[in-house]
């Protein structure tokens, strides 16, 4: 009897508990803090910009098997500036432009483990 | 209400009772006899079943008296029976009935019916609980999806919802759909008018029951029309939330377990739904709303959410299987329901891992067939046994107010508070409640 009152308080308190948290939290994350960090020399981006909010992971994969797996490097313009290196000649700060997200989604970054950024 | 039971027109000569002709609800009968009250007939009516029952007052006793009136398809009473709605089958009554009749099963049975019966539109009710409409509903829900998103996709709101955010101050927040295809703002217009359109068919059958209630009841309210109810919701509601009535089943403990991981699996499910799917537009939220961390405390909510369903779902097909306390292994319409729900879940944790394991176009078409699925779950929601969720709470509600649901170990304890006020109102042989409901405490 008093064990099943304590189990199902147990479990209101727990529906409870995200709401509270988001309450605690939400005046700490601001929204700048996940905004890329943006460039003022650039105008533009290699692709359109909604294409390369949802889809960037899907470009860089496609660039990858392209270039180390068919040995292809015509995607990555004529003096081969087009990779990676492209991202970090405008957004300079890899903890804000990359890492920040990513480790607020639990997306795990494994393309340092090659590349300098 | 058209009634099935017409007095015979008084002769001149005196009688010694006043004779009844019943004429019998045979599609009643008839459904009763084909799902759930196969067993109906072998009931001799030696009451056992009242006897036994733990939820059933001495002074209104259930089930006997609607296993006669279903044995004799009086519908209208059985349609706004109140203790119909009061039996939360624990089948202690069918474990000792001496004739195998079943009645825990029978009333399972009448219960699907009553939701049918207030349900609107009734044809559809009807239609809904055939073997194959869910997979036909799900292939329609799965082509809705499909226009919606082209349709959504023609008139320009996914890419304005895709593009629109990122550089405009900071009152905005950053909101990733789940699928770039399905975002959040066409998933939010869909449900919600879904959602409503449950809310009033729900609504309608509330009221029906509620009036089919207040006609057929023998006492008066002690409180009036307004007063007091609220009182009435909070007896409700804690019987509800503690699972009380559970707690006093007998032959079925299992099922207080199960249904409570269902109730506060899907109450979970619900809250979380509420907050990702409102993310872009909820105050509370800044900064990068969604998608969630794994360690999200939302996250970790909607997981042993949906853990908390699927083990209830297992359990209750379990039970349908073993059939403890000699119940039967469950009717069509309740395994479709458990199907589609293990369906909502399983699906769900399908896309969960197939996103974080970045699988395609498998995530996408998986996350489809969930997002089907709980649009099928929320089309039959109303005319399915989850239609209870209303159709019991507004029983209770009743009960509470008319005093059927006190036990009698709760009444014996409570002593004489209260008795002056209700004491003219005894009329009925038993229906009324010998003391008030500000005197009643918890029924534990």
């Amino acid at each position: 009897m008093q064990l099943r009152r304590h189990i199902l308080t147990a479990a209101m308190v727990l529906m409870a508990m995200p709401l509270l948290s988001s309450l605690g939290s939400s005046a700490v994350r601001a929204k700048q803090d996940f905004v890329p960090q943006l460039p003022t020399s650039a105008k533009s981006c290699l692709l359109d910009r909604v294409t390369m909010r949802y889809h960037h992971m899907e470009h860089l994969r496609s660039l990858r098997d392209q270039v180390v797996r068919r040995n292809d490097r015509s995607a990555l313009g004529p003096d081969g500036s087009l990779g990676m290196r492209s991202c970090s000649g405008c957004h300079t700060d890899r903890a804000a432009f990359c890492d920040r997200c990513h480790s607020q989604a639990s997306v795990q970054l494994d393309c340092f483990n090659c590349h300098e950024y | 209400m058209a009634s099935h039971e017409s007095t015979v027109p008084e002769s001149p000569k005196p009688r010694q009772s006043t004779a009844v002709r019943i004429s019998p609800d045979h599609r009643l009968l008839t459904h009763l006899l084909q799902s759930g009250g196969e067993d109906l007939k072998k009931c001799m009516q030696c009451a056992t079943c009242s006897a036994v029952c733990e939820l059933s007052r001495d002074e209104a006793p259930f089930p006997r008296k609607e296993m006669l009136w279903a044995q004799w398809g009086l519908g209208d009473r059985l349609m706004s029976d109140v203790d119909l709605w009061l039996c939360h089958q624990c089948h202690d009554c069918t474990r000792r009935c001496p004739r195998g009749a079943r009645p825990g099963d029978v009333m399972a049975a009448l219960r699907r019916e009553c939701i049918y019966h207030h349900a609107v539109p009734r044809g559809l009710a009807r239609w809904v609980d055939r073997p194959w409409s869910l997979v036909l509903l799900l292939g329609g829900a799965i082509g809705v999806l499909g226009a919606a998103v082209l349709g959504w996709q023609a008139f320009g709101f996914t890419a304005a919802e895709l593009g629109a955010l990122g550089d405009d101050g900071g009152t905005a927040r950053i909101v990733y759909p789940f699928w770039t295809r399905l975002p959040h703002g066409l998933i939010v217009a869909l449900f919600t008018l879904v959602a409503a359109l449950d809310l009033a068919i729900l609504g309608v059958g509330a009221r029906r029951l509620w009036h089919a209630f207040e006609v057929t009841r023998v006492s008066r309210d002690p409180h009036g029309t307004w007063r007091g109810l609220g009182s009435s919701l909070r007896a409700a509601a804690s019987r509800i939330l503690w699972h009380d009535d559970f707690a006093s089943c007998g032959a079925t403990r299992a099922r207080g377990v199960s249904h409570a991981l269902l109730v506060y699996g899907m109450a979970a499910l619900f809250v979380v739904d509420l907050w990702v799917v409102t993310a872009r537009y909820n105050p509370l939220l800044a900064g990068l709303a969604y998608p969630l961390a794994f360690l999200n405390p939302w996250k970790i909510l909607a997981n042993l959410g949906g853990l908390a369903v699927l083990m209830g779902c297992l359990l209750m097909m379990t039970d349908r299987l073993r059939r403890p306390g000699g119940a039967s292994e469950g009717t069509q319409s309740d395994w479709s329901l458990l199907v589609l729900l293990v369906l909502v879940v399983l699906t769900g944790f399908a896309s969960e891992a197939l996103h974080f394991a970045r699988i395609e176009p498998l995530r996408w078409m998986v996350y489809g067939v969930h997002l089907a699925s709980v649009l099928v779950l929320l089309v039959v929601l109303p005319y399915s046994k989850l239609a209870h969720v209303v159709y019991r709470a507004v029983a209770l509600v009743h009960a509470e107010r008319s005093g059927r649901t006190l036990r009698p170990e709760s009444f014996h304890s409570r002593g004489n508070a209260g008795q002056g006020r209700l004491a003219g109102t005894l009329e009925g042989p038993g229906l009324s409640p010998p003391t008030s409901r500000s005197s009643a405490g918890p029924a534990v």
